[in-house]
Parts: structure tokens; C-alpha cells; sequence
């Protein structure tokens, strides 16, 4: 094992478990375990750079390793909802859900529209050496 | 002639979350796209709700409108199922249905019953296949409710078996979400963490 390893596998602010770049397979979601208990799904963005997140839908917890990722239009959807988000920032664009239920949305007084959280898939910093990505614990673009 | 079936299973799930489920519309066309993968609400009158659906069996697809009715807490009784658009060939034209699913708490457990009748009423010529109806019914209905308990099964993993927040927040669309807030609200006030809170924890 190399030294850099060792060092990163021992920082408690990485996960000890790092991911092997080579075995990520291009234009699709990885789906990782970084840890006893925690798994990540990864992909490359361009050369150096990785997407990042938990394998958890932030809506109702769906597993985003089963999440359709298209590359044209830089989304991610959910299965379970088809909630789509943004692959970029994590961001959520859009509810399809809208169209489809549009006609009664408005009839019941316990739900309002405009309270709906802007969900986010929360990327996950990381360090890439020595053909390992090493995930840092907590996320990049929390505020 | 008509021929009448009933499907009784204990599930593993609260009763809060399983009508949950089947009230969260939204997952219907994703979660259940394979068997179905079209899905629009035409109308709401009180409690009832018309539907156009597609439906796949393999490479044959169909479309029907019918109408579902909730009695709360747990009871939802689909009846008056067409064939969309009328000329279309199809079993409705011949056999009239009603479904019923019930859910219940279990007595003695933190479980739910889930119970599923059916009644078929159709035509002397085809009363010699109903078991075959009864068994693509079971099947898809089977099917249908094991991808909802994965899913809750998940959920309760990681949000907790009680929590329900994320179907009573307010900007979380559920069908009759009235009558679901005064059926289940008060037992779900312990649980206060929504699946954002919880989730950002777990980071």
C-alpha cells in the first residue's frame, strides 16, 4: 500500500474506503461503498472530475444508484418519483409529476406548492491521487 | 357470470406508510412504469378520482380510464374501468371490474394487512379463463406492492419505521392529503426530522 493511501485511509475526514478509478465505468452512475454502512454513487464529468453524492435521493430517500443519468441533457432522474436533477449542481429542475397530476394539484388544502423544498443532491468533496478518489466526509456545495 | 377473488398478506410496513403509498401518486409512472407507464388524473369529484392509464404486458400495451374512490383511513375501491379510446378492443368492453384494497393495522403486531378482492363479471365464453385473469390480476397487483414495500422498507431504514414527515409536508403532494393529515398526523408527531434533515445528517 502506498504511502499516500495509508495516510488518506487513517484521516478522519475522509472515508476509509477510497474508489479505484479504473474500475468506474464511463457515462453511467457508479454505484460505491466508502464505509461500513455508506455507499456512493459516482461518475465522471470530464477528465479529473467526479460527481459525486450519496445514495440517497434528498426527496424521499431513493436509492440514486438506480437513477436514469442522461449526459445530453445533464440530468439525473429519480426512479422513484422521477424527480430530475440538475448533474452539475445538484440541483432540482424539474417534477414531471406536474403534468401528469396537474388537474387536481390545486384541491387539496393541506399541501401548497409553493412550500416544496428546493431539493439538492449534496456533492461530496473529494481528493483523486494516485488513481483512487478519496471522499471527504460532509459536502462540497452545502451552505 | 361472476367469479370473486381475495388476496390477504401481512406486510412489514406501519399502516401510516403503506396508505401513504398508495395515496403518494407521484411515484406511480416511475416506481411501477413497468406495468405502468403512463398515468394522468382526468377528474376529482369528493373522493373519487378518474385515471387514464397505460398498461404494458410484455410488448402489448392498452390504455383504460376508471375511477378509484377512497373510504379512509385505508380503503380504496377502483370500479367503472374502460377501455381509452372506446373503439379500442378490450377486455372492458366484455368484463366489468371492481377491486378492492384494504389496509389495516395488524392486532397484535406493528404491521399491515393488506387485502385485496376482486370481482369479475363477465360473459359465459369467458368464465373458462378467469383463472387465467385472476392470475395476471395477482401478478401484476403482487408486483405492483412489492416495489412500494422496497421502498418503504428503505425509507424506514433510514428516516425510522414511524417517520411519515415527508408525506405531511406541506409542499409534498399525496392524494386526499386532507384526509390523510386527520387520519395519521397525530400519530406521526414524534417523528419531526424530514428525509432532507435526516438525509444532510447522515452526511
Amino acid at each position: 500500500m502506498h504511502t499516500l493511501d495509508l495516510v488518506m485511509r487513517q484521516d478522519q475526514d475522509y472515508f476509509p474506503i477510497p474508489i479505484e478509478i479504473a474500475s468506474l465505468l464511463p457515462d453511467q452512475l457508479n454505484h460505491r461503498r466508502v464505509s461500513e454502512g455508506v455507499e456512493v454513487v459516482v461518475f465522471s464529468e470530464d477528465n479529473d472530475r467526479y460527481f459525486i453524492a450519496r445514495d440517497i435521493c434528498p426527496h424521499m430517500g431513493a436509492p440514486l444508484a438506480q437513477a436514469r443519468l442522461c449526459r445530453k441533457t445533464g440530468t439525473l432522474q429519480c426512479r422513484w418519483h422521477g424527480y430530475i436533477y440538475d448533474s452539475g449542481t445538484g440541483e432540482m429542475k424539474e417534477n414531471p409529476n406536474d403534468k401528469l397530476f396537474t388537474k387536481i394539484k390545486t384541491a387539496f388544502q393541506s399541501y401548497n406548492p409553493l412550500s416544496t423544498p428546493k431539493y439538492r443532491i449534496k456533492r461530496l468533496s473529494y481528493e483523486a491521487a494516485e488513481g483512487k478518489i478519496f471522499v471527504r466526509r460532509g459536502a462540497a456545495n452545502e451552505t | 357470470m361472476k367469479h370473486k377473488f381475495q388476496v390477504i398478506e401481512e406486510q412489514e410496513i406501519t399502516l401510516a406508510n403503506a396508505v401513504g403509498a398508495y395515496l403518494d401518486c407521484e411515484h406511480y409512472v416511475f416506481l411501477h412504469g413497468g406495468i405502468m407507464p403512463e398515468m394522468f388524473a382526468e377528474k376529482l369529484e369528493g373522493r373519487r378520482i378518474t385515471y387514464r392509464q397505460g398498461l404494458r404486458w410484455g410488448f402489448l400495451r392498452s390504455a383504460h380510464i376508471f375511477t378509484t374512490e377512497y373510504f379512509p383511513p385505508g380503503h380504496f375501491r377502483t370500479f367503472d374501468l374502460k377501455s381509452s379510446p372506446k373503439w379500442m378492443p378490450s377486455l372492458h368492453h366484455v368484463v366489468k371490474m371492481v377491486i378492492d384494497v384494504r389496509y389495516t393495522k395488524h392486532p397484535e403486531r406493528d404491521t399491515t394487512l393488506m387485502q385485496f378482492d376482486v370481482e369479475l363479471d363477465m360473459p359465459f365464453w369467458l368464465w373458462p379463463f378467469r383463472r387465467i385473469l385472476q392470475g395476471i390480476m395477482e401478478r401484476m397487483h403482487y408486483k405492483k406492492d412489492q416495489e412500494d414495500i422496497e421502498m418503504i422498507q428503505r425509507r424506514a431504514k433510514i428516516f425510522g419505521p414511524h417517520n411519515i414527515s415527508s408525506y405531511l409536508a406541506e409542499g409534498q403532494f399525496l392524494l386526499f392529503k386532507d384526509d390523510y393529515v386527520r387520519h395519521f398526523g397525530a400519530s406521526a408527531r414524534h417523528s419531526t426530522d424530514s428525509p432532507a434533515t435526516s438525509a444532510a445528517r447522515l452526511l
